[in-house]
């Protein structure tokens, strides 16, 4: 009995090293191809993040030069206010600073989901061509559109001095005076519908275009309506002029 | 040998044309007491008078008749003068209409002006639509 027992030890003894060894083995046999898939997985993001970074960038830098541009056309704005041209002109150079940052930034992100959600604040956040490149725009046709009705009314004052003088010296100006008059509500409704624009579209932030994808074109048909308005009071101003001709 | 020039040949093709001229002057007595060359200088003559004449009556016609349209444009028919002491007067005596001439052209210059604002002011909205139509926005970054 003694002599079983001890035999079973010393094959229990021979039998450990070698389960021992077994198990590893499986161990080892089932955990290479996990590694494997990990590797594979790490060099498919490394990928990705490549391209999102080189083309973030790309739209980054093209951001960034576009914004540049617009300051000079804000710049250039010869109706705009000093504080209008001054606020547009803030949030036009803090849209550049922050995309500058934002392109520092992707350079810098390790990780597939950190460069994407920068490449999201890019648009969502910034709005440049969605919103900041057609508002300066909108602001400037606006103010080339105050810009011609200044000179118009200019003119209507002298026609109207023209008119008042002819009738003073016993001449019949009925039809010019009422040619002077729908030329003074023409242009009265085209000032206003500019004006407002500017003063309506200056103001916009990225989250108004959020709420509304549609704000601006809403105010870009009011400028039509004001150009054909100061359209028509120019055409007055034509007629006018060529009615005091032959007055003489 | 050389042949010498025979002026008043038959073969001369202008010498039968001054002859029969409406203006040649009359021939006196033989054409051979008449010596040629005194006949032609003659002739020369009467056309330069001639030529400077029609230049004198169609300056006089143009002037005319540019004096006429000027004050058929400005619908003073009444006024148009024909002779030339009338049209001097005309030109150089301040019409009623004078004083509004200045106006005139300073109303003229008005128009261009703001025929050039509302050109550059078109051009802007041209700008700003371009600018709402513009995709640019809808780029295409790799996210996933």
């Amino acid at each position: 009995m003694k002599q079983r027992i001890a035999t079973l030890i010393i094959a229990l003894g021979l039998l450990t090293p070698v389960l021992s060894m077994a198990t590893a083995h499986a161990e080892a046999s089932t955990s290479t191809p996990r590694g494997a898939a990990a590797t594979g997985t790490s060099t498919a993001d490394s990928k990705r993040l490549t391209a999102i970074k080189t083309r973030g960038d790309a739209e980054l830098g093209r951001r960034v030069d576009t914004l540049a541009r617009l300051l000079i056309t804000i710049n250039s704005a010869t109706k705009l206010s000093d504080s209008s041209k001054q606020a547009l002109s803030e949030q036009v150079g803090n849209e550049n600073v922050a995309l500058a940052a934002l392109r520092v930034k992707l350079a810098a992100e390790t990780t597939v989901a950190d460069a994407a959600n920068d490449i999201k604040t890019m648009i969502t956040e910034y709005r440049v061509y969605a919103l900041i490149v057609p508002k300066v725009q909108i602001i400037r046709a606006a103010d080339d559109e105050q810009a011609a009705e200044a000179k118009l009314l200019a003119l209507q004052a002298k026609l109207t001095t023209r008119i008042n003088n002819a009738s003073a010296a016993g001449k019949d100006v009925t039809a010019l005076q009422t040619k002077l008059d729908d030329m003074a509500a023409n242009l009265t409704q085209a000032q206003l519908i500019s004006a407002g624009v500017e003063t309506s579209v200056l103001p916009l932030q990225p989250t108004d275009y959020d709420n509304d994808h549609t704000i601006l074109s809403g105010y870009r048909d009011n400028l039509k309506t004001a150009k054909i308005a100061a359209q028509a009071a120019f055409t007055d101003a034509k007629a006018i002029v060529a009615g005091l001709k032959k007055l003489g | 040998m050389e042949e010498a020039p025979m002026p008043f040949t038959p073969q001369d093709p202008k010498e039968p044309q001054a002859e029969h001229h409406p203006f040649a002057p009359r021939q006196q007595g033989s054409s051979s007491h008449q010596p040629q060359p005194v006949r032609s200088k003659r002739s020369k003559r009467q056309w330069i008078l001639i030529s400077v004449g029609i230049v004198v009556l169609l300056a006089l016609l143009l002037d005319g008749y540019n004096f006429w349209r000027q004050h058929n444009t400005d619908d003073n028919t009444s006024n148009i003068a024909t002779t030339p002491s009338n049209l001097s007067q005309q030109n150089t005596t301040p019409q009623s209409t004078g004083p509004n001439a200045t106006d005139d052209a300073s109303l003229n210059q008005d128009l261009k002006s703001i025929n050039s604002s509302m050109d550059t002011s078109s051009s802007s909205q041209s700008a700003a639509d371009k600018a709402l139509n513009d995709k640019s926005s809808q780029i295409d970054v790799p996210t996933e």
